[in-house]
């Protein structure tokens, strides 16, 4: 399987939504997108980086789980974590959006799995900022 | 006796076609806005963001770079090995 990483470039709207998710992986060749963009279908992979957006842990945690996303991560600055949300789903554990939910606390290493593939771990303290 | 209906308050949810048109209306002025459940949000943008948006994503042909660097160094098994080799079919 092909991917394309997106690095703060639009989506496809759906429904009232129209995002801009700081993070896209999308499947299929640069091609596939010459004339859209990525849409729910497309994507396997979301990422928000947060220090204080409530909205990317409220509001986009449940829309992406409605859109069908299947893996959503946000990287909280604030918190030193990463927050893993997969497989949402009618059986799910988190709260409200049917995604199975794990934090990957700084120093901790998160597994960057694509289309059920493991592709390795990435250690999260390399992806923050110093501490302020 | 006439009555008054009393419309309780709510907020009003913007389509992704009104969004576009404010959007191309050019009426935000330059803010970064998304469109989340009808709802108008800014999109962040500070230097701490930033870094961590460019740490974890990178472009396509940096991936394996970026996955070497951030391996632990016992998990890496060096050119060719299995992070190569996952590297290869993600990039194909």
């Amino acid at each position: 399987m092909s991917t394309r990483v997106r690095e703060e470039k639009s989506i496809e709207p759906w429904g009232n939504w129209w995002p801009e998710p700081d993070i896209a992986v999308a499947q299929g060749k640069q091609r596939r997108y010459e004339d859209r963009h990525p849409g729910p279908e497309d994507l396997v992979l979301l990422v928000e980086v947060t220090e204080s957006s409530e909205q990317d842990r409220t509001k986009k945690l449940v829309g992406y789980a409605a859109a069908g996303i299947p893996i959503y991560w946000i990287l909280d600055l604030a918190l030193r974590r990463l927050e893993v949300y997969r497989d949402p789903g009618p059986s799910g554990r988190a709260p409200g959006t049917g995604w199975v939910e794990e934090m990957i606390p700084d120093g901790g290493f998160g597994e960057l799995v694509i289309d059920q593939r493991s592709f390795g771990w990435i250690a999260v303290a390399e992806n923050l900022p110093r501490a302020m | 006796m006439s009555t008054i209906q009393v419309r309780p308050p709510g907020r009003v949810r913007l389509t992704v076609e009104e969004f576009a048109r404010i959007q191309d209306a050019g009426l935000f002025e330059g803010r970064h806005v998304q469109l989340l459940d009808g709802e108008l949000y800014e999109v962040t943008k500070n230097p701490r963001h930033n870094f961590g948006v460019s740490a974890l994503a990178g472009p396509t042909h940096d991936v394996g770079r970026h996955l070497r660097s951030l391996l632990p160094r016992d998990e890496y098994a060096g050119p060719g090995g299995e992070v190569d080799r996952a590297l290869g079919q993600l990039v194909a």
